[in-house]
């Protein structure tokens, strides 16, 4: 019994701080349509600047927590607002949650750059040591103020929402923006309030927690995950149910921490331990199943920002050739330590190509791509073991059911949650599944990640050796070609008219009779065994895998990268695979591991404005009016034909190589923009005698409408033909220049 | 036989946006359902295509209660509908808007002849759709968009055809073509249910009509009884003077 009260008690706390978390998160999520998958790590950078003022630089407690919650979280949270979040009207579920994604990558990478991880801190309860009596059990001062701050939440949330006008005004928000921009409310204010707030209660819960987790970014980061699995229970929208949800994973935490042991179960013990960490995952997927079913929703908006291109066959080809011909000419002049460094992004682009058809073409949110990469490199070890291709069967084979098993629960509801089950999945293969021990299931002994480390051989198809780090880059990148080539393949076929056709417009999927849970899944499956090939591709690269490659954060950078280069486009993976999968960023910037994440972060955040990626927006522009002339395709071809002979030759280095090679590519562009100079027609004109701009230009654009302009303006429309007198005693009535013309 | 609705309604909160309805709508004839703004037309659309749960009732198709059933469920059915607020796959081109709908079909049909894209060939040349078969669907002007969607709704061969304002954003001439080609939709045997503003549209075209009023129906009958209705000039004019409201109501007619 004394137990049971000791684990009640720490299980209300632990609730306490999951309650004042998950508040905020609903707060800005109703008030602005945004989930902000950022709120832990928020959490985590003022628990680190409170660390700072107090701990490092020895402010007094009070000075420190009125300067961080009072003054600098919510004055992030009105940045976070004006800077990106109020950017975002107009795009989609998942462009929202990629930008908030990138914030999280970015503010991750920063916290991590400003503290080094690996210089111990620690932060210690507040009145160390202090602790009262309650019902036989000593309770710290720590805990007491933590449960009294989550009830003042609790009660503050309810009367700003309930009985204030900025409360109301937000709630209006919520209801309908329009309408409440129409009844004259600004709806900058509610939306800059919900973040400010939002934030401060990130803070107060990361600050708070601190001293419980040990003292670092990434498990306040993840805090995220306990969270919205108690926002889930309220429907992302009833602040009580939240409160309510946040009290029962506290307390299932907690209880599962202090029974489910080693020393009561021991034999099931050491499989336990990463069990209770996952308790707030499974709690989650309860919940998701227990929810009632979301009605069927159209578009949001009627013309939407986001293009998803039809790719032409012709493309795509050159694209699979070009790919392919690089890779042979990069195997044959990387150095042997760069070519090993290398061969495992096509694992990374192949996995970044599963993205395409689930959220580029579908719209539907994983963030557990890069976790069923791992389940698929699990396959691939153990079935396929001596190189077996068999394996990469059963990788797809397995990680679809695995897929269709994760998505199932989220199906009924929309969209977001699907995103959510799957964060939480892949945060649960992070913290257990992967983590744990050899077991035996009936005769079969099963170890899963073999206590830590995969090993792999590479493949042995019949006829073909690619052992060799070479022969593998290249079999990796006609692995790639051919996998986009299926991209493209589903794309303009009729499954990919129906992904488009579910992204677009759901409810008139369902008036012509489409299943789209049947789609979804689908879609789902495909993706997770596409996934899950990549990380078989991706072991054979590098020999050994351990649990770290899949971890969920470096899913997100897989995500991230596709986001912003482009969800649509093929090319966008070879980008991903590229970035992540070689030495090159690290080769270029040895000395700033954490500024290539935040550089993603930043160019994620970025999306607001420019929701198609850098491909659709910038690339394709540029080249494709090239495919129609091939005098210059051929030419640049010519030129870099020569530039490889010259480097295999030896005539040249590696770096007069690569930078002829980029100066015969750029070159394309270039030269069609040069030809059109060339023949197009001289368009521009004399200016009419008066006018500063031609006419239809004039008062647009930045161009004052000047009076000398109205006179211009006169004369050129009226009667340009008769002589000046005659138009003095008939002025244009029409013209604003009448009042002129006399 | 054709569609029933039978007893619908459904609360939002406090307010109810249907009370006790009782609509049908026969095969071979195009029914009429008319109201003011916020009679709860759409709702009703909503109800029978199984987008809204209502509180209460009963939708039956061809004598069949299909109220439990999912909406894509209703639609293979044999029901389809075009939308108020524009439902376009906009990601799409016009001519794959319909191939979706008639891809679908042919997989739950199997021994249909017709391949999907001669079905949209078919229904592109039908409804003078063809000189944009090729321009993406977002990119169209609204009333170009609502005859997207019901040949949308055609390649899916519905018995049931329900068209939310149809009409509105079309020019006069495009309107009384589309009268008569909603007299040949139904003259196919299918049971057709026109939500519309346009009342020389609706006039002209409809067999019957019903009048919703504030959730609830207050008339129905054939144009000519609907038109003399003291209830429905009510509810349109705001009067009860009925030689008044008939003059206004042969004015605009």
């Amino acid at each position: 019994m004394h137990e049971f009260i000791i684990l009640t008690i720490s299980g209300l706390v632990t609730g306490g701080i999951y309650a004042i978390t998950a508040g905020g998160l609903t707060l800005t999520y109703t008030t602005t349509g945004i989930f902000n998958f950022a709120h832990g790590v928020t959490g985590a950078l003022a628990a680190f600047t409170y660390w700072q003022l107090h701990f490092d630089w020895g402010w007094p407690v009070w000075l420190s927590i009125i300067v961080v919650l009072g003054i600098l979280a919510p004055a992030f949270g009105v940045f976070l607002h004006f800077a990106i979040m109020r950017r975002l009207e107009g795009t989609s579920e998942t462009t929202r949650l990629m930008v908030t994604v990138a914030v999280l990558l970015s503010l991750l990478a920063t916290v991590m750059w400003v503290w080094d991880p690996q210089t111990p801190r620690n932060v210690v309860n507040f009145f160390p040591g202090e602790s009262v009596d309650m019902a036989g059990t000593r309770v710290s001062y720590h805990d007491l103020i933590t449960l009294a701050v989550a009830l003042i939440v609790a009660i503050g949330l309810w009367v700003l929402l309930r009985s204030t006008r900025a409360g109301v005004a937000m709630r209006a928000t919520v209801d309908d923006r329009n309408l409440a921009v129409l009844n004259g409310s600004r709806p900058e204010v509610p939306g800059m309030l919900a973040w400010a707030t939002g934030t401060m209660l990130a803070a107060v819960a990361g600050i708070l927690i601190a001293p419980k987790l040990s003292f670092a970014a990434l498990p306040l980061t993840l805090l995220i995950v306990n969270a919205y699995a108690a926002a889930v229970i309220g429907r992302l929208k009833s602040l009580p149910w939240t409160f309510v949800g946040a009290m029962i994973i506290g307390l299932v935490t907690e209880y599962g921490k202090g029974y489910l042991t080693e020393t009561r179960f021991p034999t099931a013990g050491p499989y336990l331990s990463g069990l209770t960490d996952s308790m707030p995952v499974l709690v989650l997927f309860l919940a998701i199943m227990l929810l009632p079913t979301s009605r069927l929703r159209g578009h949001a908006s009627s013309r939407t920002r986001e293009i998803a291109h039809r790719p032409t066959w012709t493309g795509s080809l050159v694209f699979a050739a070009l790919v392919i011909a690089g890779a042979v000419v990069a195997a044959n002049t990387l150095g042997a330590a760069d070519l090993f460094a290398s061969t495992k992004m096509w694992g990374f682009a192949i996995i970044a190509l599963s993205v395409i058809p689930l959220v580029g073409y579908a719209g539907k949110m994983s963030l557990a791509q890069l976790g069923f990469a791992g389940i698929g490199a699990i396959c691939v070890s153990h079935l396929g073991s001596g190189g077996n291709p068999l394996g990469l069967l059963w990788a797809a084979l397995i990680c679809a059911g695995i897929g269709v098993l994760v998505a199932l629960p989220a199906l009924r509801l929309s969209g977001i949650y699907l995103a959510l089950a799957t964060a939480a999945f892949a945060v649960m293969l992070d913290r257990w599944i992967f983590q744990l021990p050899a077991f035996t299931w009936g005769d079969t002994r099963i170890d899963l990640f073999n206590s830590g480390t995969l090993n792999f051989e590479r493949f042995d198809w019949p006829g073909i050796d690619i052992s060799s780090d070479r022969a593998y880059f290249i079999f990796g990148a006609v692995f790639f070609a051919l996998s986009s080539l299926v991209v493209v393949w589903i794309r303009r076929g009729e499954f990919g008219r129906r992904l488009l056709a579910m992204k677009d417009s759901p409810a008139a999927c369902a008036t012509i009779g489409m299943n789209h849970k049947l789609t979804t899944l689908t879609v789902f499956g495909l993706s997770a065994a596409m996934a899950g090939v990549g990380g078989g591709i991706l072991g054979g690269a590098l020999g050994t895998l351990s649990p770290v490659n899949f971890d969920f954060t470096a899913g997100l950078s897989v995500l991230m990268l596709m986001v912003i280069a482009g969800l649509t486009s093929p090319g966008a993976a070879l980008f991903a695979g590229i970035f992540l999968g070689t030495p090159l960023i690290t080769n270029l910037f040895p000395d700033y591991a954490q500024l290539t994440t935040i550089l993603i972060g930043l160019n994620g955040i970025a999306l607001g404005k420019n929701p198609n990626g850098f491909i659709a927006a910038k690339i394709r522009p540029e080249w494709e009016p090239a495919l129609q002339r091939p005098f210059i395709l051929a030419g640049s071809a010519a030129a870099q034909l020569v530039l490889v002979v010259l480097r295999f030759t030896d005539v040249i280095g590696n770096w007069a190589f690569v930078i002829g090679i980029l100066l015969a590519v750029i070159g394309i562009p270039a030269a069609v923009k040069g030809e059109l100079m060339l023949k197009a027609p001289r368009t521009e004109q004399e200016l009419p005698p008066g006018l500063s701009e031609q006419p239809e230009g004039l008062g647009l654009n930045g161009h004052r409408f000047k009076p000398a302009d109205i006179e211009g303006l006169d004369k050129l429309i009226a009667m340009p033909s008769l002589p000046t007198v005659a138009m003095a005693e008939t002025p244009s009535p029409t013209l604003p220049g009448a009042r002129h013309g006399a | 036989m054709g569609l029933e609705v039978e007893g619908v309604t459904v609360r939002f909160g406090g307010h109810t946006a249907l009370n006790n309805v009782n609509i049908w709508a026969h095969e071979g004839k195009v029914t009429g359902l008319i109201g003011p703004n916020g009679a709860g037309k759409t709702t009703i659309f909503n109800v029978i295509t199984g987008l809204q749960p209502p509180s209460s009732g009963r939708v039956r198709m061809d004598g069949r209660d299909v109220s439990k059933l999912a909406p894509y469920r209703r639609a293979r059915l044999g029901m389809a509908r075009t939308f108020q607020r524009l439902e376009l796959f906009g990601s799409l081109t016009v001519r794959e808007n319909i191939q979706v709908a008639a891809a679908q079909y042919r997989r739950l049909h199997r021994g249909t002849r017709e391949t999907a894209q001669d079905t949209s060939a078919r229904l592109l040349h039908r409804l003078n759709l063809t000189s944009i078969a090729h321009v993406r669907a977002d990119q169209l002007p609204t009333g170009q968009g609502r005859v997207v969607e019901l040949a949308r709704s055609l390649a899916s061969r519905p018995k049931i055809l329900l068209l939310d304002e149809p009409a509105s954003g079309q020019d006069d001439e495009e309107t009384r073509g589309f009268g008569q080609l909603l007299r040949e939709i139904a003259a196919d045997g299918v049971a057709v249910l026109l939500v519309e503003h346009d009342m020389d549209l609706v006039m002209s075209t409809c067999d019957e009509l019903h009048v919703l009023d504030f959730g609830k129906k207050i008339a129905n009958g054939t144009c000519d009884e609907i038109r003399t209705n003291a209830a429905v000039q009510a509810a349109y004019l705001g009067t009860a003077d009925a030689a008044e409201a008939d003059e206004v109501l042969q004015e605009t007619v």
